[in-house]
């Protein structure tokens, strides 16, 4: 019997494609409240960081970079080569999507940062959810797919759910827990948001690594409760919800994450980058689960 | 022919920790005022020293989704709902966080063909007439626009 090869629909695409280029730069002596403001106005997870003597590149800051300098007790007016790390892990620009995903799965790292062609400069970043969107553009462009169940081998493939893929162990915590608290939460379990609940266990806000760091901008202290600087109200989705409705919430709203809301609790939390590793798209239309919807 | 000669000497300017939207507010009533529309303005610190200028389009920079470049193109997906998510998140915001903090300026006697080109050249609608390390005023391209055009005509 012949064996089908399944045709990957991320074969043939490169980095190129898919990651952001230009990437925005600051000098090593920039005080951490400036850093903080272009997280701010950039949206962005991480920032490189150039010599003030050689303007090369030579470290990064990440938003953990900056929670560590807050929980430390380090002033927001220090130089953020103070904190940097680095330096960064690069792929290039010509590297197929699916070499960098591995990297960036075995890793377990949220972006890699890319390389131009010719050069050792970088040129631009790469994270899940510029994965994401590009595989979405690809799916939904597809022609050869139906929007249908497909039968493979005589069985309908049955289409993700929010159910199958979240987790259900929902890191919380009190609105009374402290920044400090929070923080801390969030380096032991690795997570980048944390979901707030009231007395009755019911949600009542996120607190992210970005809310995080702007109030250490904002001169709160480590000892402010979790209620202060919580967005309200949560984001939800349903266990019964399609994955692929599901990917586009978190695309078109540029968020990280969606918790799943059963009644009035949440049982699970689905992010971006946990779907992204899970599944790396192999065409439905050419006969294998795929992620995106079509 | 110099920026002294047609800069604005009454200016209005923002502090860093203003809110965005105290900062529009405060654009728009600039140009309820002077009649003309302001689209930015200089941001100074307490001891009265520039440190930044808020334009139009830092704020739109700001609500620009980032993934606008995917569903813009689709005509079954509203952005709508979106939308309201990120006005919901410029209340937190500041002047500080969005201001452009690497600002060319001029100074008073600079000619202002000289000022035509730095605009052209930065992709800059308005410039900060610094004298001895104190704004003194601002040129605004409209205004630089008009006053050339009419030497032109004159001409």
């Amino acid at each position: 019997m012949a064996r089908v090869k399944l045709r990957n629909i991320l074969s043939g695409i490169t980095v190129k494609e898919a990651m952001q280029a230009n990437m925005a730069h600051l000098p090593e002596n920039t005080p951490l409240k400036a850093v903080i403001s272009h997280f701010i106005k950039y949206k962005t997870r991480t920032v490189l960081i150039r010599g003030t003597r050689d303007g090369q590149i030579n470290g990064m800051v990440s938003r953990t970079d900056l929670t560590g300098a807050f929980y430390a007790g380090l002033s927001v007016e220090i130089p953020v080569s103070g904190i940097m790390t680095g330096p960064p892990v690069t792929c290039r620009a010509s590297d197929s999507l699916e070499a960098a995903m591995e990297t960036m799965k075995s890793g377990r790292m949220h972006q890699v940062y890319v390389t131009g062609t010719e050069t050792d400069q970088i040129a631009g970043l790469l994270d899940w959810s510029d994965i994401m969107g590009l595989l979405y553009r690809y799916c939904r462009a597809c022609t050869r797919s139906g929007r249908r169940e497909i039968k493979i081998q005589g069985q309908n493939l049955p289409r993700l759910r929010v159910r199958d893929v979240m987790t259900q162990q929902v890191a919380r915590c009190e609105t009374y827990l402290h920044l400090a608290g929070v923080i801390e939460v969030l380096s032991e379990r690795q997570i980048g948001a944390l979901l707030v609940t009231d007395t009755d266990s019911r949600p009542a806000g996120v607190i992210s690594k970005t809310d995080l760091i702007v109030a250490y901008a904002r001169g709160l202290g480590l000892n402010e409760p979790a209620r202060t600087i919580m967005n309200s109200p949560v984001t939800v989705c349903k266990e019964s919800d399609l994955i692929s409705e599901a990917i586009s919430r978190m695309l078109l709203f540029d968020i990280q994450r969606l918790f799943v809301q059963t009644g009035h609790r949440i049982t699970g939390v689905l992010s971006l980058s946990d779907v992204a590793r899970l599944r790396s798209g192999t065409c439905r239309a050419c006969a294998a689960g795929r992620i995106a919807e079509n | 022919m110099i920026a002294g000669n047609i800069m604005d000497t009454r200016f209005r300017f923002l502090h860093p920790d203003q809110s965005i939207v105290e900062a529009i507010a405060l654009l728009r009533a600039a140009g309820d005022n002077t009649g003309k529309k302001i689209f930015g303005m200089m941001v100074l610190d307490e001891k009265d020293h520039l440190i930044g200028m808020l334009s139009m389009f830092d704020i739109l920079l700001y609500i620009r989704p980032k993934h606008i470049g995917i569903f813009g193109a689709m005509a079954d997906v509203s952005p709508e709902p979106l939308f309201r998510n990120l006005l919901g998140r410029v209340k937190n915001v500041r002047v500080e966080d969005l201001m452009s903090r690497d600002l060319v300026t001029i100074g008073p006697d600079t000619h202002l063909l000289v000022v035509m080109d730095t605009m052209i050249k930065k992709h800059v609608r308005r410039l900060p007439v610094v004298e001895e390390g104190r704004v003194v005023g601002i040129i605004y391209r409209s205004e630089l626009f008009d006053r050339l055009m009419e030497k032109i005509m004159e001409a």
